[in-house]
């Protein structure tokens, strides 16, 4: 289970018991619920969603005015985009966990339902409008079919890559709104799957050993390459040039074991030996196929127990230090779009220690500071890098934050 | 230039959502309260209640109206557009441009901001940008003599601008020889228009004297002008000239506009009869060097202080790190530097570095795979010294 689902399914726990705790609280002090607030209404250009403004005005991009909305967080079905709620859940539709997305809400009647209103209230038939949710950009950032989600540099494609059986790759390309591309846009895709490969420093060269062409699914849907399967994790960079003429673009992927699509038919046990096809080039054994097929994308949700609040120099060390741990947890086994979460802890447990900074002697002081600094931006720069599934850059980025991460564990240490 | 509110911006508002609803319901489960917060706009921090209090004295010697930044951080309609942007240079490292990895306490007068105030920057450009409630922009205040009067004021030439051309390279060249005799503590630049002058390199030299030049300043927009040590000079010899190379560019938003600067410097004269500043140069060794790599030392000669280091334009977009070998083979670490390109500079050790007859600094330069490393003899870093005895 990633990181970032056991967040969801963290947040989800907690949403619930905080309800409940609201209602037992509501219940006992005998009051009626408030309404609901509202979100905010910030401005948006028409054009250009990626516009986000809190005043009126004009789109710096087109100059198109303003139009004003409400984005929300909301809760949609990974097979049913349709299926947005208001609240964490399952899907009315398939059951299936609902993922958390932002979505910019309205309110429409029957009718007129290109007609959005701002504000709940009632239709001139006297039936309460019907409440929209729609995806906004880069609203969902999550895995569609189980595997490996990242965000391409150029902030409008997003990739997904996943492993349905050993020695198979898949592809998955979106848009913006994590709509899948179609046939034609997929086409102008170029790329291949590098299975294997080696750097030398001496040269400054990296020589790809085992490389398979990425081609277009039989049903047109995603792209795929069949590189055979030496081992677990098993380790595939997809290098992707998406338009002709742009620079290419590389991501690494890791998976574990099989990804299990939750939008597929659950599997059956007479398709385990499918798990194991015949590979292209590989030399090694394929895994077991029992193995493929017995990890569940979903695995049962253990909560950790609630760690207590670090408050003194020595524990919000220990913390930060903790946090180092899972961001390390995450980069080897490739979930790198998880690594935020830990990232921001820590950064947020470095920030708590800037006031211990006058505790220190000057020389550690000296030492401190900037060491916070860099673990401040080493973050930030996780968090940034984790969105991208390049593993160089990760693990640049991961080093740099250790390095800071002992800095400030030392200088805080000798005081 | 990125998008403005970005892609990167509403991912943001996505990942916040979750944080605040988190914490939201976190919080409402011990308050016990029917509500639930909405926050589409993440950041906690506003323009003018958090960040222009940092931008106005980290950022707004060059971040203003009319300064030689692309943009004014100075108010919340100008430095809007830029958050996107804003969130790469801080995240990456190149602003404020100070180029010292490590250790970051060895030089003075050091351009970088704290922890907080760089996750208040980063929070604001990543989670909304909003503006705040008390708007109000702060005009910059005008750069004069920071170092206070000079002793000498010399103007510089006049150079226009044309609407046609963007920038361009000038090696002005001033006689000093009403001044020969006399002992430099330092050159400042005062720009007559701060929009187009980048950056300039002021030396003296004896002209038909090969190796006479001596870097007297280094100057870019918003640094602090430094003096050597009390009583240190650089002597003007007979027949010197000062040479200034200025690079002038204009500002993206200005490029069709023709333009015009009048420079001043201001000289600065030492009054005593201290140590004499001498430079010493590291070169590129001529073998041995893996391909990303170039190596470097000098010995020192005599017993001197080390005031100051430069690294050279060579080593732009390579990290730089100088160590320290005394003659019993004790090694200690100097400085981590991670130059860019057009801002050269001079680093000023807070403390002056003692270093015997003997002692080898030893520099190794690494660039990134995509650059290519200086042949071998170019100057890699300089080091400006006074003699201790």
């Amino acid at each position: 289970m990633t990181a970032e689902r056991l967040t969801f399914a963290a947040t989800t726990a907690l949403y619930a018991v905080a309800v409940c705790c609201v209602l037992v609280a509501d219940v006992q002090a005998q009051k009626p619920a408030p309404p609901p607030l509202l979100p905010p209404l910030v401005q948006t250009c028409p054009m250009h969603p990626d516009i986000v403004e809190t005043k009126p005005g004009t789109c710096p991009l087109c100059k198109m005015n303003l139009v004003a909305a409400r984005l929300d967080a909301a809760w949609m079905c990974p097979l049913h985009a349709a299926v947005i709620e208001s609240a964490p859940g399952s899907c009315r539709l398939c059951a299936r966990t609902l993922v958390p997305v932002t979505v910019s809400l309205a309110w429409t009647c029957r009718g007129e339902v290109n007609k959005e209103h701002l504000e709940p209230g009632l239709c001139t038939d006297g039936s309460p409008r019907i409440t929209k949710r729609t995806l906004r950009p880069h609203g969902n950032h999550n895995p569609q079919h189980g595997g490996q989600f990242f965000m391409a540099p150029d902030n409008w494609h997003h990739l997904e890559g996943t492993y349905p059986v050993a020695g198979r790759f898949r592809m998955f390309v979106y848009d913006d709104y994590a709509r899948a591309l179609n046939l034609a846009a997929l086409g102008q895709i170029s790329g291949r799957l590098v299975a294997e490969e080696r750097y030398d420093p001496a040269t400054r060269k990296t020589t790809e050993l085992r490389v398979y062409p990425l081609r277009v699914s039989k049903d047109g849907t995603y792209l795929e390459a069949d590189p055979g399967h030496r081992a677990w994790p098993s380790r595939l960079t997809a290098k992707v040039t998406l338009k002709k003429g742009e620079p290419e673009h590389r991501f690494d992927f890791t998976f574990a074991a099989a990804t299990v699509d939750p939008t597929a038919p659950a599997p059956r046990q007479a398709r385990a030996g499918r798990s194991n096809p015949t590979p292209t080039r590989a030399a090694a054994p394929a895994a077991p196929a029992a193995a493929a097929v017995e990890t569940p994308a979903v695995a049962t949700i253990e909560l950790p127990p609630a760690a207590p609040t670090p408050t003194t120099i020595p524990e919000i060390v220990d913390a930060i230090r903790a946090k180092h741990a899972e961001i390390g947890a995450l980069v080897e086994k490739g979930d790198f779009s998880a690594i935020w979460v830990p990232a921001f802890q820590a950064k947020d447990l470095a920030l708590a220690l800037e006031p211990h900074l006058a505790h220190l002697l000057e020389n550690s002081r000296a030492a401190a500071e900037p060491a916070l600094f860099r673990l401040v931006q080493g973050a930030w720069r996780l968090d940034a890098v984790g969105d991208t599934g390049n593993r160089a850059e990760v693990e640049l980025a991961y080093r740099l934050f250790g390095e800071a991460m002992a800095d400030v564990s030392a200088a805080f240490r000798t005081q | 230039m990125s998008a403005p509110r970005s892609a990167r911006s509403e991912r943001m508002h996505a990942r916040h959502s979750l944080i605040v609803a988190f914490g939201t319901l976190a919080a409402m489960s011990w308050l016990g309260t029917g509500t639930l917060a909405h926050k589409p706009i993440t950041s906690p921090f506003t323009f003018y209640e958090d960040v222009l209090p940092i931008t106005a004295i980290q950022c707004g010697a060059c971040h203003a109206p009319d300064g030689v930044a692309p943009m004014s951080l100075l108010s919340h309609e100008s430095a809007v557009p830029w958050g996107e942007s804003m969130r790469l240079e801080l995240v990456a490292g190149h602003m404020p441009p100070w180029a010292s990895i490590a250790p970051q306490d060895r030089f003075r007068d050091t351009r970088r901001l704290s922890a907080r105030e760089l996750n208040v920057l980063l929070t604001w450009a990543a989670g909304g940008t909003p503006p705040g409630d008390a708007p109000k922009a702060i005009a910059a205040e005008p750069r004069g003599w920071p170092l206070g009067a000079p002793h000498q004021i010399l103007a510089l030439p006049s150079l226009d601008l044309p609407a046609d051309v963007a920038r361009t390279i000038k090696e002005w060249v001033l006689p000093l020889q009403a001044i020969a005799g006399r002992r430099l503590a330092g050159v400042d630049l005062r720009p007559g228009t701060a929009s187009v002058v980048r950056n300039a390199r002021i030396s003296t030299r004896r002209p038909g004297a090969a190796g006479s030049e001596r870097i007297i300043a280094l100057w870019v927009p918003g640094d602090q002008p430094t003096l050597l040590p009390a009583g240190a000079g650089w002597t003007i010899e007979a027949g010197s000239e000062l040479v200034v190379r200025v690079s002038y560019r204009k500002r993206w938003d200005r490029e069709r506009e023709p333009a015009t600067d009048s420079s001043t410097l201001g000289l600065y004269f030492s009054d005593g009869a201290g140590a004499e500043a001498v430079a010493m140069t590291a070169r590129a060794g001529d073998g041995g060097n893996a391909p990303d790599t170039r190596t470097a030392s000098l010995t020192v000669a005599e017993p001197v202080e080390a005031v100051a280091l430069w690294p050279e334009p060579a080593v732009a977009g390579a990290t730089v790190r100088i160590e320290s070998v005394t003659p019993a083979g004790a090694r200690a670490h100097l400085a981590t530097l991670a130059p860019r390109q057009d801002w050269e500079r001079r680093y000023w050790l807070k403390q002056p570095l003692k270093l015997d007859a003997g002692t080898q600094l030893e520099v190794k330069a690494t660039w990134p795979a995509s650059a290519q490393p200086p042949p071998p003899g170019t100057i890699l870093v300089g080091v400006d010294t006074l003699a201790t005895h």
